[in-house]
């Protein structure tokens, strides 16, 4: 193998870069390596970049793509604001991107972590006065890489109508992004329903098919009354002209008291997949 | 090349260049281990490589004989080694080395490349994009306005 050439004057380089984007898989391969935030601007790209990214497969790729952790957030430490903790001997970026998140609400309010997903935090203020307590509290979805957050903000009561979905006890409010689309409940004013606040029973923030979702669950304390409050993020854009799609893919499962439910995101429409025969076990 | 004799494959590069290796470190390609399998002839077996120079080819057997005897070394010595051998790469060999990697089923080779570039095209506007890859904006303004409201909210 002892072949030492002269290295040739090749062609341009671009002719070189454009053979390889050509490659349909060469292309994915680099892509699902490149930084979420560039990705996001490469759907500008072209029309067959736009597909490529937006496609569930290839989320899945990317977010599968082994890599490995340089660090974690805490709260829990004695200055009060989040800290980055480096693992191994990686480097945490310098600065603290939650401090000016933190100082940013002027009675001094701190957030709370709650979860994560993809590189962003679901966060509360945790609120302190005893009479406020129990009521449903402000959610904020931030992105610690461009120190952005975002309140889900609950849907005005005149868009919401609590005598939709009667029998499910489902309401759904939608709204034009990048206010994210909120499926809701909470009857207000609503007869035989109780004033009090729901309580919590779950909370899911996940990704999935390349939209991230929050799905919360409420119970009363009246028997058999459950509730599902569901906001919808969309991190890729669902185009309109994308209808011929499967809208299968658009269906949530929701797992409530004794039954699951499809709750598809496209028609809005509810379908009960399986009822639980023994109740007390969900 | 010492003692017991070892079985030698030719690869012969699309401008016409031999390169006599050992058996073991071609078939770090899957096209080859593929091609030594079906043709079942063990002695002078000679490979012709399509489309990859001989400038290309010797650099990719050079990834392939590191990783051939990867079992000699530490993991974290061969992602040095990788990283240096990529590292030295030219923009034009990386291109090159993932066509190859790609057209000779070299997985590990492939993922090392397309990191490399990935890198390289990182924080990179649209625009530096389609000029780098040759690639025609075939969105209306409206359109293209649309994708950047809608991903507004993630990241910018």
């Amino acid at each position: 193998m002892a072949q030492t050439k002269e290295r040739r004057i090749r062609c341009d380089s671009s002719s070189a870069a454009e053979t390889v984007a050509d490659v349909e898989e060469l292309l994915t391969k680099i892509l699902v390596s490149v930084p979420p935030r560039s990705l996001v601007r490469f759907k500008c790209v072209s029309k067959h970049w736009l597909t490529l990214i937006s496609d569930p497969g290839f989320f899945r790729r990317q977010t599968h793509q082994k890599s490995k952790i340089s660090g974690f957030f805490s709260s829990k430490t004695e200055d009060e604001f989040f800290k980055s903790i480096a693992l191994r001997d990686r480097e945490i970026p310098s600065g603290n991107p939650f401090k000016t998140i933190n100082d940013s609400f002027a009675d001094g309010s701190k957030l709370r972590i709650l979860q994560s997903c993809n590189g962003l935090f679901l966060c509360h203020i945790p609120i302190v006065d005893v009479l406020e307590e129990g009521k449903h509290h402000p959610l904020y979805v931030v992105n610690p890489t461009t120190n952005q957050f975002r309140a889900l903000s609950c849907p005005s009561s005149e868009a919401w109508d609590p005598f939709m979905f009667r029998e499910e006890r489902l309401g759904l409010v939608s709204a034009t992004p990048p206010v994210p689309l909120v499926v809701k409940n909470i009857p207000l004013d609503f007869g035989s329903c109780p004033t009090e606040w729901p309580r919590l029973a779950q909370r899911y923030f996940g990704e999935s098919g390349g939209h991230l979702y929050l799905i919360e669950t409420y119970q009363h304390s009246l028997p058999d009354s459950n509730n599902a409050f569901c906001c919808l993020l969309p991190l890729s854009p669902r185009g309109k002209d994308n209808e011929v799609e499967d809208s299968s893919t658009d269906d949530v499962l929701l797992l409530m008291p004794g039954k699951v439910i499809y709750y598809n995101l496209r028609n809005n429409t509810f379908k009960t997949s399986v009822e639980f025969a023994n109740k007390k076990l969900f | 090349m010492v003692g017991v004799k070892k079985k030698m494959v030719t690869l012969v590069s699309s401008d016409g260049v031999e390169f006599v290796v050992e058996k073991r470190v071609a078939e770090q390609s899957l096209f080859i281990k593929n091609a030594l399998n079906e043709g079942g002839v063990e002695e002078k077996v000679m490979i012709p490589i399509p489309k990859v120079t001989s400038d290309t080819l010797s650099s990719v057997l050079e990834y392939c004989e590191k990783h051939a005897s990867a079992t000699e070394f530490q993991e974290n010595e061969i992602e040095e080694w990788d990283k240096e051998y990529i590292e030295k790469a030219d923009l034009d060999l990386l291109y090159y080395l993932l066509q190859a990697s790609y057209s000779m089923s070299i997985m590990g080779l492939m993922e090392l490349g397309a990191k490399k570039v990935a890198s390289l095209i990182r924080g990179k506007s649209p625009q530096e994009i389609r000029e780098l890859f040759n690639i025609k904006n075939d969105f209306t303004p409206e359109q293209e306005e649309e994708i950047r409201r809608e991903m507004q909210w993630n990241y910018e």
